[in-house]
């Protein structure tokens, strides 16, 4: 029994395909995708635009319902969001009349517990992303960089067991999105939770990834998993080896494929 | 990844440049208009508009006049009772409405009709009903606002992002978790213009139905004022009027800018808003 669950997928997606809208206006925008995340990896979900892969997202953190298939955490099947997922968006999501605490505080709201208790976890992931200093200050006293990490503050809070992450640096410049990547990893690992990334970012999906799954573009299906092998902690300076830029390049060789 | 400024108005503060300087520079003119068409040119018939000297001295008259500070009483209870009864029930509409798609669709088009009535006309109706009393006052006051205040609620409670319902839905947050801790938050700047505009018509309405009918109030006043042609003194209670709309404002705006304190801000940061 111990045996089958640990090497039973975290997360199985099976068959499943999304439709919106009925008639002249129906629009496939994922069909027929299986996927399996294992339990403590680092999954990337790469594909242009508009090829399904938030949606696939949505789905597995229960917020849309499949046409078809099913999808199922931790050995059951998923039909709504689930208190072990969380989710993080492209935006921060930081309500502007909350302080930086009370915003990483929510789902502690929401979950009806006492928020005295959470107080102690939440200022030392605030120190661990380096905004200890602006707990009390408003999202809007922050830049988009600190937003996204108060924000990954907030995810983090409850332990996850699945952070399903939905382009959270792509409303960021270029030298925030590769700070914010690093301490997305140093946390996962430091939660020891299983993430999922949807990213067009291909050497963003490379670095960050124990493995990425390839999307075509619309309707959305898989077109094929790379393994990427590299040592963790990754250090920036990975991205300038010859192994990386050939994973990269396979990776874009096969987007262009299609 | 400096801290950015909260101060939004980096201008020094100048009383000379400050927006009321305007108002303060329109009164001399208004004055000396007014002064010049009655005192001076006598081009207009003082019954219908007195010289300002005549209004200046109507008002201790009118000011201390017997019983005058029960009538202000009366009426101001008039309008902060519609407006806190008017507010209640919009705001509580607006919510239960932005609820459910299936009462909006039955309800919406009925509510509007119903604000195209006019106040004047349901004045006589009220007060066959409940009588002269300063119940109806309340009641007419109430319908008058209402309608400002459920639309902006109503269309204010809509208005939050799909990013920060999705984040809710993703901490399984009930309906009602979601809408105290996210959809009426970001429905107030809007709720609060919906306050500013229903007080301003609970006090027309509280007047109006004075002046269809009453046995005290302001309203009451200037009805006797007006059938014994003391122009002047009317006046005096149109001035009344004014400062009471004022003071409204002024108490709104103040309560609004303590709770939406975070908005402002942000208005005055483009740059953060495309984020």
């Amino acid at each position: 029994m111990t045996t089958m669950t640990q090497t039973a997928p975290l997360v199985r997606v099976d068959g499943v395909t999304k439709r919106f809208g009925s008639g002249d206006k129906e629009m496939v925008a994922l069909s027929g995708l299986n996927l399996e995340v294992r339990e403590g990896e680092f999954l990337s979900l790469l594909g242009p635009s508009g090829c399904g892969k938030s949606t696939a997202l949505n789905i597995m953190g229960g917020l849309l319902e499949a046409t078809e298939g099913t999808v199922t955490f931790s050995g059951e099947q998923l039909t709504e969001p689930n208190r072990h997922i969380g989710m993080m968006f492209q935006q921060a999501v930081m309500f502007p009349w909350r302080t930086t605490l009370e915003n990483v505080l929510l789902p502690v709201e929401i979950f009806g517990e006492k928020k005295k208790d959470f107080i102690p976890k939440a200022e030392e992931l605030l120190e661990m992303v380096g905004i200890k200093d602006f707990r009390d200050s408003y999202p809007w006293q922050l830049s988009g960089g600190m937003q996204q990490r108060a924000a990954l503050c907030r995810v983090l809070l409850h332990d996850p067991k699945l952070l399903l992450l939905d382009e959270p640096c792509g409303a960021l410049d270029e030298f925030t999105r590769e700070s914010m990547n690093q301490e997305l990893l140093r946390l996962q690992d430091y939660a020891k939770s299983t993430a999922v990334l949807v990213t067009h970012n291909i050497t963003e999906a490379v670095f960050m990834s124990d493995r990425v799954a390839v999307m075509s573009a619309r309707p959305g299906r898989l077109v094929d998993i790379i393994e990427v092998p590299f040592d963790r902690p990754r250090r920036p300076d990975l991205q300038t080896t010859n192994d990386f830029i050939k994973l990269v390049a396979k990776a874009r060789q096969m987007l262009e494929l299609q | 990844m400096a801290q950015i400024a909260v101060d939004s108005s980096p201008k020094k503060k100048n009383f000379l440049r400050s927006p009321y300087m305007l108002t303060i520079a329109l009164l001399p003119i208004i004055l000396a208009a007014w002064w010049l068409a009655t005192t001076v040119t006598k081009s207009v018939p003082a019954i219908l508009l007195p010289t300002p000297e005549s209004v200046w001295i109507a008002f201790p008259r009118v000011l201390g006049a017997d019983g005058f500070g029960d009538q202000v009483l009366r009426t101001l209870t008039e309008i902060a009772g519609g407006f806190a009864l008017g507010a209640s029930v919009g705001f509580f509409l607006g919510v239960l409405l932005s609820s459910s798609s299936r009462l909006r669709a039955a309800y919406l088009p009925f509510l509007s009709a119903l604000e195209a009535i006019p106040t004047v006309i349901l004045a006589p109706i009220i007060i066959a009903w409940i009588g002269f009393g300063i119940e109806g006052k309340i009641l007419q006051a109430a319908i008058a606002c209402f309608y400002a205040v459920f639309i902006t609620t109503l269309s204010g409670l809509g208005l939050a992002e799909p990013n920060a319902v999705a984040l809710m839905k993703s901490l399984r947050a009930s309906k009602w978790q979601t809408m105290v801790k996210l959809r009426i938050p970001t429905a107030l700047p809007v709720i609060f213009g919906g306050l500013q505009l229903g007080a301003t018509t609970a006090i027309i309405g509280a007047i109006v139905s004075e002046f269809i009918g009453a046995t005290g109030g302001l309203g009451y006043l200037m009805l006797r004022y007006r059938s014994s042609f003391d122009t002047a003194a009317y006046w005096v209670i149109i001035f009344l009027f004014l400062v009471i709309g004022l003071v409204v404002y002024l108490t709104i705006w103040y309560i609004e800018k303590r709770f939406v304190f975070w908005r402002r801000i942000e208005v005055t940061r483009p740059d953060l808003e495309k984020q």
